[in-house]
């Protein structure tokens, strides 16, 4: 994240179209810093996987040029590019027990023999499945191939790592803890990551920048809390978590906030990163965590708990205002005390800050 | 239901019962071919080992089977590779001429290639039933390599070639043993094609490249004698060895692959 | 087109060009021959050219006898002198020892021959004979088509049925679609409940009951057709037994029968129909079934309407692959049948080494060839993936 070094790798205007016609990706500007931890996050068909493969050197750009520590590599054979890469199947050769999976990528890179040994040694060690060496993949557990293919990744310190939803293939309470584990290996190997999902808690816990792609062009690209908190569009703030979405028309500026008329004609406040001129058709996007109950300085309206949702370690609170619409809030299990039940007469309030407003016939996205 | 489990063992009884009581007969003492034998002997097989027609009918099927297999394992194994990696308009055109062999009733084929070879000069010699029968035989090759290789993890030459190794060392190192069982299994099914080939060796066969099959052919129409039953048990005892050998070569497949397990249909 | 695809088309090449020149080359060799018709105009050039101006009415003239005798005369290998009384006495009995007649007196004939050939044979006085070079001076001829489904064209052009007594063809492909369903059928009625009770078992049974099947699938038919025609003889071993246990007196004739074809063969080719349709069964949850009982079925309509209906896509398959076999099938009925149980093949093998009339043989072929085809027009749409076949 250091702007005075060279970055490693650019993606200078790059394009992509398999067809001719369909562009994939198109005019991508991204650079990624040696040490960094940059995720691709999007929907699938957004671009985020063609980019990977290119830089993967298993697709070529159809324009523009992809530099890695400073040499154009657009045509570069993969196997030259001493990139480790971590497959969303995990791609672990069944023919070779799991010391051979190890073994496979310094014998192509032509490490000496004892030089092997030693490294699928301390490889193993590290994914403490020093056990297993000579099983073959199809009999270890999912979490613990996902391992092998991590290691094997990284046993022969390629410049960079590449991970195409490594954690997709696994269950929930796995692949928190195997974002941890590959999160703590980025921090103390020092490696350069560039990680694909589609999965945005996922992104936001092991990122250090986040770029979110949509139909083929990055939308906004940032440190993962920026990205939540300071939603650049519409379809980045609903990409990135849930929102109540509110129609409006804009009004005036006031001080840093924007104020707009909901068609029943009550007031909002709420920033627009974009300009927006007077009298065009908004909409204004809250996260339910932001709404509380009572009453506050902006954005306060009285209405009806049409239904209450007990959700593990949160409750949410769905109330229909009439002149704004239906607004849900998300409560922690700490406020339970106030909880109101489903008919009562509640008061809903949200910061200023916390709400955001775009033009309504901006991308609604997901 | 029970009436019908007894039919069908009764079916399966049937299905082998030629296997099991040839057995016995080509063990008989007796000149005749029948049932109880008179005693029990090897001269059968004796008589076998020490006509020179029979050796050299064994020797004959044992010199196509093997060129024949090395050819079609050879030649089929690098079509199906091509088939999967080319994207043509007029694939599936090729695709079915090469498994028009398949299909094409043997004796228009034996009566087509006698024409055909004859005026190259290829009927009474063995490399003519080679060609032959590798025509015959390459199309099994290509359908099980194709079969395996479509089955192949493509992400796996992806992770490979990731991993530093050049497409060449991908092939060997990846594809080739992955897709090997395919290619056993052809080969087995390429030799035991030719080796049990008849109806094309009698088109193209003088007495002197007669195969095993030419040979115990010949052999029903002079006349019956207990030789062909000994004869016989060779044929099925290696018919056996080469179901143990495709078995074995399924069996490893499966257990590399989890997911060829639930495709399987033998 | 990209670097993978040409090196793709390259790996295919030798195979295809294998297939091309030593597979489909000779079989559409074979689809000519079946038209062809080259011995008359290849032995009796100078006589083709002049019976084309002869315009078929009455007799010819002066031109075509003399035109005739010079061709007789003409020095020439005997393969192709051969080749047309080979040809003309197939078309017409009698015109072998005709024509060798005429070809050995030619050079002592002496001009006008309209009346020294006459006079050395009358049967060159008659416009029939001379209708008929002209008619196969055309180097093209339905002949061999029309007599595979005993027909013949006259020398005026239209087409007639053979004599009765030469009428064998239709009787031949009738036949061999008879024993071929027969086939199919027995294999069907034994086949069916047997691949049932293989998908019903599982563990060392269903082994051992599959090696049943297996076995006898991966030995040759030649193997199996030798067993049989061992254990239906004469002095076999069933005759042996039916004899021991009193059932009858005297060795029974059944090798050599019909019914012998039908036990070999239904023996040879029921793997062929077991295995597809086991593999049909065994993907059929048992949830369906049961849920055919809970909605009420009794056992005969859980059969009939749910297990029935979901197995004959495999029953389909297998039958269709037994039939398209059988219609082929030439070692079977040769070692274990008898003259009047021989099928197509027995014949084209006959015409190719025996009576060598490869136009016989390739018209035949020709016919098998697209009763096959079409047989597998209709398996395909049964089955897309239509891969096992015979072998040997």
């Amino acid at each position: 994240m250091t702007a005075d070094t060279a970055p490693l790798v650019v993606f200078d205007g790059v394009h992509k179209s398999y067809d001719g016609k369909v562009q994939v990706v198109k005019d991508l500007h991204l650079r990624i810093d040696e040490g960094e931890f940059l995720t691709l996050l999007g929907p699938s068909g957004s671009g985020k996987t063609t980019t990977l493969m290119m830089l993967a050197g298993f697709e070529e750009p159809s324009a523009g040029d992809i530099i890695f520590d400073g040499r154009r590599i657009n045509n570069m054979p993969t196997y030259k590019r001493n990139f480790g890469m971590v497959f969303q199947n995990y791609a672990l050769f069944p023919h070779m027990t799991v010391a051979e999976n190890l073994a496979f990528p310094l014998r192509m890179h032509r490490f000496a023999k004892p030089e092997i040994a030693g490294r699928v040694k301390r490889a193993l060690d590290m994914i403490r499945l020093d056990s297993v060496a000579d099983r073959r993949p199809i009999q270890l557990s999912g979490g613990q191939q996902q391992r092998v293919a991590l290691a094997r990744a990284l046993v022969f310190e390629p410049r960079m790592v590449l991970m195409d939803e490594p954690l997709g293939a696994l269950d929930k309470q796995l692949r928190d803890h195997m974002q941890l584990e590959i999160r703590e290996l980025h921090e103390r190997l020092g490696l350069t990551v560039l990680y694909v999902t589609h999965d945005q808690s996922e992104a936001m816990t092991m990122s250090d920048r986040v770029a979110i792609f949509n139909d083929g062009l990055v939308q906004q690209i940032g440190p993962p809390d920026m990205v939540y908190d300071k939603p650049q569009n519409a379809f980045v703030a609903r990409f990135m978590g849930e929102n109540n979405v509110l129609s409006a028309v804009a009004g005036q500026v006031d001080g840093v906030s924007l104020r707009l008329r909901t068609p029943a004609g009550a007031e909002l406040l709420a920033q627009a990163p974009d300009k927006l001129a007077a009298g065009v058709a908004s909409q204004v996007l809250v996260r339910p965590e932001q709404v509380a109950l009572g009453t506050g300085k902006d954005n306060c309206f009285s209405g009806v708990v049409a239904d209450v949702i007990y959700h593990g370690n949160h409750l949410r609170v769905v109330v229909d205002v009439p002149q704004v619409g239906r607004i849900t809030a998300h409560l922690a299990k700490s406020e339970c005390h106030l909880c109101p039940s489903e008919g009562d007469g509640v008061q809903v309030n949200w910061p200023a800050t916390a709400a955001v407003a775009f033009p309504a016939d901006s991308e609604t996205g997901a | 239901m029970r009436a019908i489990r007894i039919f069908a063992v009764l079916v399966l009884v049937f299905l082998v019962s030629p296997i099991v009581v040839i057995f016995p007969l080509s063990f008989s003492s007796g000149e005749v071919l029948t049932l109880p034998t008179p005693g029990w002997s090897l001269r059968w097989y004796e008589d076998f080992f020490y006509s020179s027609r029979w050796l050299e009918a064994t020797k004959n099927s044992f010199i196509v089977g093997t060129i024949t297999m090395v050819l079609a394992t050879a030649l089929g194994t690098f079509a199906a590779l091509g088939l999967n990696m080319a994207q043509f308009r007029g694939k599936k055109l090729v695709l079915a001429i090469l498994s028009l062999p398949m299909v094409v009733p043997v004796i228009v084929a034996a009566s087509s290639m006698y024409v055909a070879f004859s005026a190259m000069g290829l009927t009474n010699s063995l490399t003519g039933l080679i060609i032959a029968h590798t025509i015959v035989a390459a199309p099994y090759v290509v359908i099980t390599v194709l079969a395996s290789v479509q089955t192949l993890d493509m992400t796996l030459v992806r992770a490979a070639l990731s991993l530093g190794a050049t497409p060449a060392q991908a092939f060997r190192e990846v594809v080739l043993p992955l897709i090997l069982p395919g290619v056993i299994a052809g080969a087995v099914f390429a030799f035991a094609t030719s080796f049990d080939e008849l109806v094309i060796a009698i088109f193209l066969t003088g007495p002197d490249q007669f195969t095993l099959p030419r040979q115990m052919f010949a052999g029903l129409r002079e006349m019956l004698s207990p030789t062909i039953a000994a004869a016989a048990v060779i044929m099925i005892t290696l018919s056996l060895v080469l179901l143990v050998i495709t078995e074995s070569a399924r069996v490893y497949a499966t257990r590399l692959n989890k997911p060829n397990r639930q495709q399987d249909a033998r | 087109m990209d670097r993978n695809s040409r090196l793709g088309i390259l790996l295919i090449a030798p195979l295809l060009l294998l297939m091309l020149v030593g597979f489909v080359l000779p079989i559409g060799a074979t689809a000519f021959k079946a038209f062809a018709n080259p011995e008359v105009s290849a032995a009796l050039p100078r006589t083709t050219v002049a019976l084309d101006r002869w315009t078929g009415e009455g007799m010819p003239d002066e031109a075509v006898f003399a035109a005739f005798v010079e061709d007789l005369q003409s020095p020439q290998d005997n393969r192709t002198f051969g080749a047309l009384i080979r040809r003309m006495n197939f078309e017409q009995s009698g015109m072998r020892s005709r024509l060798s007649g005429a070809r050995r007196a030619a050079p002592d004939l002496e001009a006008p021959y309209s009346v020294s050939l006459i006079e050395l044979d009358p049967a060159w006085g008659t416009p029939d004979i001379w209708q008929l070079l002209r008619t196969h001076s055309n180097p093209y001829t339905a002949t061999y088509m029309l007599r595979s489904m005993d027909l013949r064209i006259e020398p005026a052009g239209n087409i007639v049925a053979v004599d009765p007594n030469m009428a064998v063809f239709r009787e031949l492909f009738v036949r061999t679609f008879v024993i071929s369903i027969w086939v199919t059928v027995f294999a069907v009625l034994l086949g069916y409940p047997t691949a049932w009770y293989l998908s019903t078992l599982s563990g060392r049974a269903e082994s051992f009951a599959l090696l049943c099947v297996l076995v006898p699938f991966w030995i040759s038919i030649l193997v199996r057709s030798t067993a049989w025609f061992i254990i239906l003889q004469r002095e076999g071993p069933i005759n042996a037994a039916l004899l021991f246990a009193g059932l009858i007196d005297t060795p029974q004739a059944i090798i050599f029968t019909r019914s012998a074809v039908y036990i070999a063969m239904v023996h040879v080719l029921l793997p062929f129909l077991i295995l597809p349709l086991l593999s049909v069964m065994k993907r059929i949850r048992p949830e369906y079934v049961r849920a055919a009982a809970s909605l009420g079925a009794r056992p005969w309509q859980q059969f009939l309407l749910v297990y029935l209906p979901m197995t004959m896509p495999g029953v389909a398959a297998g039958a269709l692959m037994v039939l398209m076999l059988s219609v082929g099938f030439y070692i079977t009925p040769v070692l274990v049948g008898g003259l009047q149980d021989q099928m197509v093949s027995y014949y084209i093998a006959y015409f190719t080494n025996t009576s060598i009339n490869l136009g016989m043989a390739a018209a035949l072929s020709l016919l098998l060839l697209l009763l096959t085809g079409l047989l597998v027009a209709v398996a395909s749409r049964f089955m897309p993936g239509l891969s096992t076949g015979p072998r040997g």
